[in-house]
């Protein structure tokens, strides 16, 4: 009990310390409480299935309990587990696109894909202000947007990352972050237009 | 250069207020429990890639595709050659009995135990031609002598006329006046084996 109060205190990167250092399963416990919320959320925009996401999450978990020693201090660990899960969730997705014959356009151009997102013309008032169709909305919008820009502007917007952190786990210079998370909110703008 | 900054950020001001008011996800209430289980029972195997993995693979294409193509110019260019072997083209086969006889014999149908009611029927040949197939609708075999007999049927259709039958002649026929071992006529009953059969257990349920 007393131990948990004093890990409780701890920051994430001295909790995994002490995990690596005497194996203290409590603090990976803590750990994992600290972060399945954060790491679904992220995923679950990324992938736009719950259930996919949750096995992502887990294995997100698992692959960390086995690799705890290859965390560096240098980083943060918010960094690195975000780095795990990113990593799943686009093979995942990769592995989804390679099973999937016919699937729905996903074109480069932004300028051609098909909106598939209610207009708000047609949607009663009433319903446009419902905040969870809103939300399904962001959600279609965010899927149909390239997963090189989806998961910058996941990671910066939603997640609220900054933009060195965003480098630092996607190992891509701050520049090209800047400008993909640009391209990103273009494209998302574009397909949102109707509702804001 | 600050005004430059200013106006990216307010570009995307809405849009970004939108993303950060999304509802957030939140993990199963099991997940915790779940994860710990696994880790107890050293089950590291990745849940995430292998699930619904089917029969189908990838690398079978090829293989697939040149097998669909084999059968597909196999069926456009070798099923034009013989219509009557098509079996798209061919009417099906009749209930009837088809059996393949010679002249002047009598066949056991061979494909008559398909069904055991008619499994010890006979086939009579009504018209023969070497080699050539028959159709025949299969009458139940009397219980008697054919010699001294007469198939009603035959006879009424002209037949009994060309029979070699010496016998097969009617008792009440005034031309000639033979005096034949005809037996009689023979009533052909319609076996009505169910009913039978429920009469019997009729029956035997008032009995008991």
């Amino acid at each position: 009990m007393k131990l948990e109060k004093n890990l409780n205190s701890l920051t994430d990167e001295e909790l995994i310390k002490e995990f690596q250092d005497n194996n203290t399963l409590e603090a990976y416990e803590l750990l994992v409480k600290r972060f399945k919320d954060p790491l679904m959320n992220f995923v679950y925009r990324f992938l736009g299935d719950r259930d996919a996401s949750t096995d992502i999450v887990q294995d997100t978990m698992i692959k960390f309990y086995l690799n705890k020693d290859s965390y560096q201090s240098i980083a943060k660990f918010s960094t690195w587990i975000y780095t795990i899960a990113g990593n799943l969730a686009k093979n995942e997705l990769k592995r989804r696109n390679r099973r999937t014959i016919l699937s729905i356009s996903n074109s480069d151009d932004p300028d051609d894909i098909t909106l598939q997102i209610e207009d708000k013309k047609t949607v009663a008032p009433d319903r446009a202000a419902d905040n969870s169709i809103k939300a399904d909305m962001v959600q279609k919008a965010l899927l149909k947007v390239k997963p090189i820009y989806r998961e910058l502007v996941i990671l910066r917007d939603i997640e609220g990352f900054s933009y060195d952190e965003i480098s630092e786990m996607t190992d891509l210079s701050l520049g090209t972050v800047k400008s993909r998370i640009n391209r990103g909110r273009a494209h998302l703008q574009k397909l949102l237009k109707n509702i804001y | 250069m600050d005004n430059k900054k200013l106006t990216e950020e307010n570009e995307f001001g809405e849009l970004k207020k939108l993303l950060h008011d999304l509802p957030k996800v939140k993990a199963p209430d099991n997940f915790e429990f779940n994860l710990m289980t696994r880790i107890e029972n050293e089950n590291f195997q990745m849940n995430s890639g292998k699930k619904k993995k089917g029969f189908f693979s990838w690398a079978l294409t090829p293989a697939i595709a040149f097998a669909v193509t084999v059968f597909f110019i196999l069926f456009t260019f070798t099923g034009n050659e013989d219509l009557d072997d098509n079996p798209w083209q061919t009417p099906p086969k009749l209930i009837e009995q088809t059996t393949n006889v010679s002249a002047g014999k009598t066949l056991v149908a061979t494909d008559v135990s398909k069904k055991g009611k008619e499994s010890n029927k006979i086939v009579r040949i009504k018209s023969v031609n070497n080699g050539s197939y028959a159709t025949a609708s299969v009458p139940k075999q009397l219980p008697f002598d054919k010699s001294s007999s007469v198939d009603l049927d035959d006879y009424l259709g002209n037949n009994s006329a060309t029979s070699n039958n010496g016998a097969a002649q009617l008792a009440s026929s005034t031309s000639r006046l033979v005096v034949s071992p005809f037996d009689g006529f023979f009533l052909r009953e319609v076996v009505k084996a169910r009913e039978q059969d429920s009469l019997k257990n009729k029956t035997d349920s008032t009995s008991n």
